[in-house]
């Protein structure tokens, strides 16, 4: 059987939500723009079985302050996952579909130990916790992009520096001890970093948050889970970016994020 | 009727922001001898039944991240 889905079945996207989410429109809408059919689900549906995860084609953590980020941020909505979930989400990753959180959906990501998963056991092995400076960092970041396997990075050049908007408290990287980070560096797995325009790791304010190894985004060994600090789909288009006026028309630089992940499913699955 | 107090700190090698940006307040104010501030959280728990040996598996499944923070029990 020829592997990939026909052009004429849909992509399937589940953007999951709980209360206090605050992204879930805009992940809607870039999927929605970049040709597949997303839907917005809440936690319950999943819990209650009236949603299964294994429906979806690709799963989305959005942004926002899931349970008011009382606790730590994505602490409740992980706890949540994880006392009910857990087994679906592992089946999910483990056959290789698309699973990607921006912001809290990576602060999720993290407490729930998908990533980094250097040990292969899914236990907590990092942390997103409070930025350095103590400030909420609000603001565009230059992030340099090293592809490695990432799927969702399939649209990107190696090397690239690119412009996404950060929105955080609570996005200090840091991870349990030296041996995972250097599991890290050794599998490829930093695959986008804070940087100075020239692509060059800096310091504050470059780093907005103090991250271990200017750390930004981070996908999984095998490629297909993708936690990341800044808002790719708050630019999909380059109407959103900070400085649009100033530049020529052009796809946004969030839509790659999805672009990739839609032709990644088109021909894997 | 089961009453818990956990407290939830950062571990002493993180860094902990909200600390320092109290302890630079503390000494603008003129505490010139506070030389350090460490933050946390306290939760105090009650329990219809049970046993103090839950509130293990509070911090273990929602209260602490293992690799910032520590979790202490009231006893």
């Amino acid at each position: 059987m020829e592997e990939g889905i026909p052009m004429n079945r849909q992509i399937k996207v589940a953007v999951l939500t709980m209360e206090g989410t605050n992204n879930e429109v805009e992940a809607y809408l870039s999927f929605k723009h970049s040709g597949t059919s997303p839907e917005i689900v809440h936690l319950k549906k999943l819990e209650n079985k009236s949603k299964r995860l294994e429906d979806y084609d690709i799963l989305f953590f959005p942004g926002g302050f899931s349970g008011g980020d009382y606790v730590r941020a994505g602490a409740i909505m992980a706890a949540r996952l994880r006392s009910t979930l857990l087994k679906d989400l592992e089946k999910l990753v483990e056959i290789g579909k698309p699973v990607m959180g921006s912001c809290n959906g990576f602060q999720v990501l993290v407490e729930l130990g998908l990533i980094p998963n250097v040990g292969g056991e899914y236990g907590i092995e990092a942390a997103l916790a409070p930025n350095i400076s103590n400030r909420f960092e609000a603001r565009t970041v230059y992030l340099k992009i090293n592809k490695g396997n990432c799927l969702f990075l399939r649209d990107f050049s190696d090397g690239e520096v690119v412009k996404l908007p950060i929105a955080h408290s609570e996005g200090r990287f840091v991870t349990r001890d030296s041996d995972i980070l250097k599991g890290i560096i050794s599998n490829g797995m930093n695959v986008i970093s804070y940087s100075d325009e020239m692509g060059r790791l800096q310091g504050y304010p470059w780093n907005p948050n103090g991250s271990e190894q200017n750390i930004a985004g981070l996908c999984n060994k095998e490629g297909n889970v993708l936690g990341i600090m800044p808002h790719p789909e708050r630019v999909f288009y380059y109407v959103t970016e900070s400085d649009w006026t100033r530049t020529e028309k052009r796809e946004g630089m969030g839509s790659r994020f999805f672009s990739s992940a839609v032709s990644f499913v088109r021909e894997k699955f | 009727m089961v009453e818990l107090r956990i407290t939830v700190t950062f571990k002493k090698t993180v860094e902990d922001s909200e600390g320092s940006s109290v302890l630079k307040a503390l000494r603008l104010l003129g505490y010139e001898n506070v030389t350090d501030v460490r933050t946390g959280k306290v939760y105090f728990i009650t329990l219809s039944k049970g046993n103090r040996k839950t509130a293990k598996d509070f911090c273990e499944k929602l209260l602490a991240n293992p690799v910032i923070n520590e979790c202490v029990v009231d006893e």
